[in-house]
């Protein structure tokens, strides 16, 4: 097993000599992105972006609508798990969107969107839990 | 992975974040499981780090990598890495005999 940190923008690759070590592939959260929306007056959509710098071999990248409950935020609906590696889009950049959709709470709410990644290309990665900007939507 | 196996890694990652690590060991999936069993559920989900000078990608140990990338054998259950915790830690393993 390899313990180099392919992933790692700044790590050294270490070459083995019977395996093709692959190239570092630098991901992150789209940041600012993804703030729930209205889909119509009983439900809520919303996105998580993961941006990296090629296609990845494996990923699992999770999108999940919360609203504030109190004081604590709560999962709404089930969470959206998407295993896509990625596709580029036409600047070159490769993203990996992950959409998740949800009945809303009745009244007025605070919602966001909560996403988690896992990523592979010779190691596995995972990035901060991320979480989208909030907003207040109305349901009836 | 299963959706709690899923959980219990990414809490797990937070905790080397808040250490600024960069590589997530069983040690920190053993204190991330003793945070989620002594918080209610709704306060673990929003654990996250805060200042923190770990890398965009932490990367994950070779013992919870093994894990990962033996999902052939099916999904990757909460046990699994308890397990891994209990064989690289067993003093942090016996606070996790919570109910």
């Amino acid at each position: 097993m390899t313990a180099v940190l392919a992933g790692g923008a700044a790590a050294a690759p270490a070459v083995a000599d019977d395996e093709a070590v692959p190239h570092p592939i630098t991901c992150g959260w789209k940041k600012e992105v993804g703030t729930p929306y209205s889909l119509d007056t009983t439900k809520v959509a919303g996105f998580t972006q993961v941006q990296c710098s090629d296609r990845l071999d494996d990923a699992n990248t999770t999108a999940q609508i919360q609203y504030l409950s109190g004081t604590s935020w709560r999962d709404r609906g089930a969470e959206a798990v998407s295993y896509h590696t990625g596709s580029t889009s036409a600047s070159g950049g490769v993203f990996i969107h992950v959409y998740d959709s949800t009945t809303k709470v009745a009244g007025a709410h605070l919602y966001r969107t909560k996403g988690t990644h896992f990523g592979q290309h010779g190691n596995i990665w995972t990035l901060p839990t991320y979480y989208s900007p909030t907003r207040y939507l109305t349901g009836s | 992975m299963s959706s709690a196996a899923r959980d219990l890694l990414i809490a797990a990652q937070e905790i080397t974040r808040s250490r600024s690590g960069s590589v997530c060991t069983p040690f920190d999936a053993g204190l991330a499981y003793i945070l989620i069993k002594i918080t209610s559920a709704d306060d673990a989900r929003g654990f996250s780090a805060g200042e923190s000078a770990s890398p965009q990608m932490v990367m994950l140990s070779p013992e919870l990598e093994a894990l990962l990338q033996d999902e052939t054998r099916g999904e990757l259950q909460v046990s699994e890495i308890i397990d891994a915790v209990a064989r690289g830690f067993p003093e942090l393993y016996e606070y996790m005999d919570l109910t």
